[in-house]
């Protein structure tokens, strides 16, 4: 058998899928559409304590996993526990009991003042005794770099000339602080976070990104190189449909062009991809997955045909909860109710949470599974 | 703790609910020279006032048995006008008529005669004349009109946001002397052995803490509460007759006509789809309700009521996103067919008198355009009552705000604000958007943009809270639109909340709190709202909140 695994989606989870598949030996292609939830994301690594292979897979697509919970900042001023984290962000725990400088640019978006007083006040830095004080760091080169979008604002840092500049300013600012929070601004192609480290003599490091922000744009970059070096075909394109040809299965592009596949794996995603969507705003709403499959929706245990109406669930649940729940019931076990080498991972699958450590690890397992089916 | 039923009273008006009638007693009792104390159960505005459709219309619908009324509604608009010049905006109507014929024909005419005898009263209110148009040129202003158009109007009405205006009556009550308790509910009327009122028992909803104020007289401004209010007293809930009337709003995220265009629903009723800003709003519905009034939330069927009726007009309707709902509770009158009096007003003061209750006046009924004649009647009655004889300014008193104008532009060139920030600063604050200017410009720090889809800056929030009674994110909200815009708070909910507790010296986590209140309550008001983007934006917004408060973040605040 020569047909590859196809694996449709290429976030977290799809690239997790891939790099098992080319792990056991087998070869992968990875198709993928727009930019689903890994390139929204938060910087952050939430979900279990992650396995040996989740970390290895963590390390090459530039995460640093801690095997104790470590801490990170986020934008709106509080301090979380984690697992994970993209390298760029500042590991506060290491910080613990020392000072902190607050990096304030003057950006519209970012009150260091504010902020570096809502951290000292929140219960971590209470308990460790962390103190967070505000570094005017006038970075700004006109009135419009205060309102751009904090992903173009990193893109500028980062070009040579205004990289070189921040780093000889690092050198000689902030004093008496053990490390310096900077904003979700420290680059996309290049890692800023650790050359300004180096400079300043201490740690940098950023505060978690808004959606579409820095971090799931590096997750993007580095997705391509650990594609390439494990040799996974990557395909820009949406499949329409997984369709049963015998004992295997074909993908179908939205070009009408199939790829024959000895296994399926579906990291599509969940709504904030496009992997499910509402079809329409009228009666009931029912949901469904982006391309056709042979197998059905699954909302608690409960199959969601287009009959089933998902506003009736939300209206139920008293809130929106049911989109993150709705999924594919078909994980590693290999779904023994279809019969088909069909496994779904990441934020696709039905009711796992939606966390990166998620997505990494049964997409681990649904590539492992598909490299398995002979 | 006992209160003394004789005197001396802590007060001489306690008025109960702060809807704009009850904030409009106030600062009419307050510019009188009297003693006022106000008790809003939730926040200003939170009633009909702050969900009506806003519109200060001139009463057209009495021109043919009451022309009076529409004289008088007119003058009153005009009023309004002149004492918040700031606040109103004009809402261009277009009534198109549909079909071909004779039957069309005769509507038009119909229409265009009754519009040329509303054009006599448009002066009072400084609204322009009606014009009749042929079908072409009616999709000439509006393309997006279906087909089959055979002619139509356009008259002229005033809007204003409603919240706005009771924010400016209480504000200017404050400043006048009158204490304003918001968060506090009135949980007892109190009444002596002959069944007089003299005070009322309250409770502080955030602290927790009561507490007893006394007063010559009580006035129940509670809208579709006022049975409720009453029986607080002790009274039946039929000596305040009213019909709760819900209805509901839906905004769209942008702006589709520049015109508001009617339309005739499935049963029959005008129901409206207007331009807002940069964005549209279909309305209203109106049916019975004894739901719970402090949670008023538009169904899934009112929702798909509005847009199957503006679409037959107005296809395009659908194309836009619905982004957000608005519900409130009409505090309709009960059967005021029945009596011409009140037929001609939709209006009535309660004296309890005749229940016993001597010195307890409830006011039922009305709308938001004739709050200030519905204040001023009360206003009369307690100022007889208690010798005073001050007459009412309240309609050539300025608002907060309404003095003098303001350029947006001189907010711009001195503020460096962007345009549409200054634009959007000046309609809420009038003249008092420089108060806003000036904190910028002591603190540039605070004229940085916290609600990018408004917009709304760090100033503004601030100035809610030290000088408008804002207490929570929501309060910020209902002010200044904070959140509402198509990422539903996404953006700025849990800065908002941050900012608040700073300026209210709470901790970040009682701040977090702040903003989760805010964020659920807005959810709960679009999950009737499921379209395809709808749907992604609201997993996005779970997610992205997810990101800041970590997996079981929503329930602590903090990890
Ligand atoms: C704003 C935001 C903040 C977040 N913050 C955190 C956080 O702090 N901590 C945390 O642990 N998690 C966070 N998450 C969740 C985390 O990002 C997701 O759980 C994870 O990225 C899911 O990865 P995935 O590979 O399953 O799906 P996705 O990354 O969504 O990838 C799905 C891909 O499939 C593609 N696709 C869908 N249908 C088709 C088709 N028919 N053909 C081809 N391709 C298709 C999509 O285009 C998309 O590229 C956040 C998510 C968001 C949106
Ligand atoms: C959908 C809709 C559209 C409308 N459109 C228009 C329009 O276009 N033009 C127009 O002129 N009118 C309109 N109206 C009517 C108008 O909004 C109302 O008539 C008017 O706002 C009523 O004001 P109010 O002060 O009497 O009541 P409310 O604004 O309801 O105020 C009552 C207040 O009392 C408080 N309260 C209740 N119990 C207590 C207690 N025990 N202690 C303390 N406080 C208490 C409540 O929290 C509430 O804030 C509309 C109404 C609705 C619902």
């Amino acid at each position: 058998m020569t047909e590859p695994v196809v694996i449709v989606g290429g976030g977290f989870a799809g690239v997790a899928a891939a790099w098992a598949v080319a792990r056991s030996g087998g070869a992968a292609v990875l198709l993928t559409d727009r930019a689903g939830a890994s390139e929204l994301y938060s910087g952050i690594c939430d979900g279990d304590a992650p396995s040996d292979d989740v970390s290895a897979l963590a390390q090459s697509l530039g995460l640093v996993i801690t095997p104790e919970l470590g801490a990170v900042a986020t934008r709106e001023g509080l301090i979380r526990r984690v697992y994970g984290r993209d390298s760029a962000l500042l590991d506060l725990e290491e910080q613990a009991g020392k000072q902190l400088g607050v990096v304030d640019p003057g950006r519209d978006d970012w009150d260091g003042e504010l902020l570096a007083r809502s951290f000292s006040a929140t219960r971590w830095a209470r308990s460790t005794n962390t103190r967070f004080r505000c570094v005017a760091l006038p970075l700004l080169k006109s009135g419009a770099e205060r309102r751009m979008a904090p992903y173009d604002f990193a893109r500028l840092l980062e070009t040579p000339e205004r990289a070189a500049e921040l780093a000889r300013t690092l050198a000689e600012v902030g004093g008496g602080t053990d490390a310096l929070l900077f904003g979700p601004w420290l680059g996309v192609e290049r890692e800023l976070a650790a050359q300004l480290s180096s400079a300043a003599g201490r740690p940098v490091g950023e505060t978690a990104s808004g959606p579409g922000g820095v971090a799931g744009a590096r997750f993007g970059r580095r997705r391509e190189a650990v594609l390439a070096a494990h040799r996974v075909e990557l395909r820009a394109g949406a499949a329409r449909a997984v369709e049963e040809r015998g004992s295997t299965l074909s993908v179908v592009l939205e070009d009408g062009s199939a790829l024959a596949a000895r296994a399926v794996v579906l990291a599509i995603g969940g709504f904030v991809a496009g992997g499910f969507r509402v079809n329409d705003g009228g009666v009931g709403s029912a949901a469904s997955a982006s391309l056709e499959l042979p197998i059905a929706l699954t909302l608690e245990g409960e199959l969601m045909d287009r009959a089933t109406s998902l506003a009736g669930q939300i209206a139920r649940h008293g809130g929106f909860e049911p989109l993150e729940a709705l999924g594919l019931a078909v994980d590693e076990r290999f779904a023994a109710s279809t019969r088909l080498p069909l496994f779904a991972c990441g934020d696709a699958q039905a009711g796992k949470p939606r966390t990166v450590l998620a997505a990494l690890s049964s997409g681990i397992g649904a590539g492992r599974a598909a490299a398995g089916v002979f | 703790m006992s209160a003394p039923a004789d005197g001396p009273f802590d007060r001489d008006v306690i008025v109960i609910g702060g809807g704009v009638n009850g904030t409009g007693v106030a600062r009419d009792c307050a510019l009188r020279g009297l003693t006022v104390a106000l008790f809003e159960r939730n926040d200003i505005a939170f009633g009909a006032s702050g969900n009506s459709s806003g519109m200060i219309h001139g009463g057209p619908r009495y021109l043919t048995n009451d022309p009076d009324v529409t004289y008088s509604s007119c003058l009153d608009s005009g009023h309004i006008q002149h004492v918040a010049p700031h606040l109103l905006f004009r809402i261009p109507f277009l009534m198109p008529v549909f079909g071909s014929g004779l039957g069309a024909r005769i509507l038009l005419n119909g229409y265009d005669a009754f519009f040329s005898l509303y054009d006599k009263y448009q002066p009072l209110k400084r609204g322009k004349p009606h014009v009749r148009l042929a079908g072409d040129d009616l999709r000439r202003l509006e393309p997006g009109l279906v087909g089959g158009v055979f002619g139509g109007v356009t008259f002229d009405e005033w809007g204003i946001d409603g919240a706005r205006l009771c924010i400016a009556n209480a504000v200017d009550a404050v400043e006048r002397g009158a204490r304003v308790h918001v968060h506090t509910s009135v949980t007892e009327i109190l009444r002596r052995d002959d069944g007089s009122a003299y005070g009322v028992a309250y409770r502080n909803r955030h602290t927790g803490e009561i507490g007893r104020v006394t007063a010559r007289a009580v006035v129940n401004a509670t809208g579709a509460w006022a049975p409720i209010t009453a029986g607080l007293g002790g009274l039946e809930r039929t000596t305040t007759p009213i019909r709760p009337g819900k209805g509901i709003h839906v905004f769209l995220d942008r702006r589709l006509t520049n015109y508001a265009i009617m339309a005739s629903s499935i049963d029959g009723r005008q129901v409206f789809l207007m331009p807002w800003q940069n964005m549209s709003v279909l309305g209203t519905t109106d049916d019975d309700y004894y739901g719970d009034l402090d949670d008023v939330i538009a169904s899934r069927d009112e929702v798909e009521y509005l847009f199957q009726a503006v679409e037959r007009v107005f296809p395009a309707v659908r194309s836009a996103r619905a982004i957000g709902t608005w519900g409130g509770v009409r505090p309709t009158l009960y059967g005021w067919g029945g009596n011409e009096d009140e037929l001609s007003r939709e209006h009535r003061i309660v004296d309890h008198a005749e229940h016993r209750a001597d010195g307890l006046y409830s006011m039922i009924g009305g709308k938001l355009a004739s709050y200030r004649l519905f204040s001023e009647e009360m206003t009369d009655l307690l100022a007889k009552r208690l010798g005073n004889d001050r007459p009412c300014s309240t309609h050539s008193s300025p608002l907060p705000g309404g003095a003098e104008a303001v350029d947006p532009m001189q907010l711009v060139l001195d503020g460096g604000m962007e345009a549409v920030t200054a634009t959007r600063l000046e309609y809420r604050h009038g003249a008092r958007s420089l108060r806003v200017l000036e904190r910028m410009q002591r603190n540039p720090r605070e004229a940085a943009v916290v609600c990018p889809c408004e917009p709304v800056t760090e100033a503004e929030i601030r100035y809610a809270v030290e000088h408008e009674l804002a207490a929570t994110v929501d309060d910020v909200s209902r002010r200044t639109r904070l959140g509402l815009g198509s990422c539903g708070g996404m953006r700025c909910a849990l800065r908002c909340g941050r900012i608040v507790a700073d300026a209210r010296g709470l901790s970040p986590e009682q701040g977090t709190k702040l903003s989760l209140a805010f964020l659920n309550g807005a959810r709960r008001r679009r999950l009737s709202l499921l379209s395809p983007d709808q749907a992604r934006q609201e997993a996005l917004s779970l997610a992205s909140l997810r990101a800041e408060l970590g997996p079981d973040g929503q329930r602590t605040g903090d990890d």
